[in-house]
């Protein structure tokens, strides 16, 4: 069982992810939040500050770094949530539904945020309701109704891209 | 960063450090006891009455005198005189007792230095004195009527009583760094998302309030020594702040040393216990 567990968090450090409804401190900064990974690695403040402006600059948070998360709206959180899910390099990074109860264009932001990772070399996989999101960035696309998995559609463009 | 936590930080500092004053406290209490209980059993063996029972009168008395002078563990001897044995009896009694109705006594007051448990006293005494010519009888305090084996009792009731407060305290501060832990849930939840594992979770919680304990444990402590000191001047006359350090012991600081070790240990220890119950939580959630 001990194992198990271990096991679990060990997986879990190699994984990114955000959550539909991502848990923070909340009375913590944007830029501790998002440098959590890191310290939990044993990282110092010092080597990994920049990293983290960085990072917090990327999802469009730089105003914000300094904010307790308590004072973010949904889609900043959403953001940080994948500012933080980025911050210890994962090899994977899971989104589940990350735009749930944003705007359209708050919504493409951050799947457009998230299909740039493709490009450090994580795998990203977003479970969303919203049919809309395909065509923000070439994809891999699977449906699931009524608890049947659709065979994956790939467009012209991700094709390329995968194949460059 | 932490400044919307001080307030949670602070009621568990206080609550830590009220634990760590009244334990210490009821060590410092203890140990007076303790100290009472000592005094009073070597000032009850310190004290034994000679009967001379032979030569009579004046010279047997004076014969005795001059041997108890040379005796074994005897500091001082003085014959017991009819205004002294009337105010013993009046006190024992409760009734006033007239010195010139007293019989002669050929009794004599005692003050002996501290002997091993294995030293026979009396033999010795009744000894010397049979060498300087004079047949007489040691008597001391009889145990059973006058407070024989009251001092062990004493120090046992005010050790085990200390321990058994200070467990109690130990309670509060668990209970109380179980407060920060809950307090502490969405770092144990965001800890436990990012891949922490269960001892990284509550050691980092457990350090958080092993050091507010240590702290609350110092500032216990010396608030109870503070208190221990006044309680001194007040309650010992002649008592001054030049004299108390020739009165305390080493180990009278026991309790004070203790206190913030012990705080420091119960609160990590009932935090570390809290929050790898939110991390299992959180997991079987996650």
């Amino acid at each position: 069982m001990r194992a198990r567990s271990r096991e679990i968090a060990d997986a879990k450090r190699r994984v990114g992810y955000v959550a539909e409804n991502p848990v923070f401190i909340e009375q913590w900064s944007t830029f501790d939040n998002v440098a959590m990974p890191l310290r939990m690695l044993g990282q110092k403040p010092r080597d990994y500050a920049e990293d983290v402006r960085e990072l917090v600059e990327f999802v469009g948070l730089g105003g914000a770094a300094e904010l307790p998360v308590e004072k973010l709206s949904g889609a900043e959180r959403r953001r940080a949530a994948i500012a933080r899910a980025l911050a210890a390099k994962p090899n994977l990074i899971l989104a589940d539904d990350p735009t749930a109860g944003m705007s359209p264009a708050d919504g493409r932001r951050i799947v457009r945020l998230l299909s740039e990772m493709r490009r450090v070399g994580a795998g990203v996989v977003i479970a969303s309701q919203d049919d809309t999101l395909s065509d923000v960035s070439p994809m891999w696309v699977w449906r699931i109704d009524r608890g049947r998995l659709s065979q994956p559609e790939q467009t012209e463009a991700a094709d390329a891209e995968m194949y460059e | 960063m932490r400044g919307g936590l001080l307030g949670v930080e602070r009621a568990l500092f206080w609550t830590l450090a009220f634990a760590a004053f009244a334990a210490a406290a009821a060590g410092l209490a203890a140990r007076a006891a303790d100290r009472v209980a000592v005094t009073y059993e070597q000032s009850r063996n310190a004290y034994a009455i000679v009967r001379v029972l032979a030569p009579d009168g004046p010279a047997g008395m004076a014969a005795a005198e001059t041997a108890l002078a040379s005796a074994p563990h005897v500091t001082s001897a003085a014959p017991m005189t009819a205004g002294r044995a009337a105010a013993l009896l009046s006190e024992a009694s409760g009734e006033p007792i007239d010195p010139e109705n007293m019989p002669d006594l050929r009794l004599i007051e005692i003050e002996l230095a501290p002997a091993s448990p294995q030293a026979d006293v009396s033999g010795d005494i009744v000894a010397a004195l049979a060498g300087g010519g004079v047949t007489a009888e040691v008597i001391e305090a009889p145990d059973a009527s006058s407070g024989g084996g009251l001092a062990p009792r004493v120090r046992n009731a005010a050790f085990w009583g200390s321990v058994a407060f200070a467990a109690m305290m130990a309670v509060i501060a668990w209970l109380a760094a179980r407060g920060l832990a809950a307090r502490r849930r969405e770092m144990v939840t965001v800890m436990c998302d990012l891949g922490a594992t269960r001892s990284q979770t509550a050691g980092r919680i457990a350090d958080e309030a092993a050091v507010i304990g240590l702290y609350a444990g110092v500032a216990g402590g010396i608030l109870a020594a503070i208190a221990g000191v006044i309680v001194l001047l007040l309650a010992i006359p002649g008592t001054t702040l030049n004299t108390l350090p020739a009165m305390i012991l080493p180990i009278d600081f026991i309790p004070i040393a203790a206190a913030p070790l012990l705080t420091a240990i119960v609160a990590g220890a009932g935090a570390r216990a809290a929050a790898g119950h939110f991390h299992g939580q959180a997991a079987r959630l996650g």
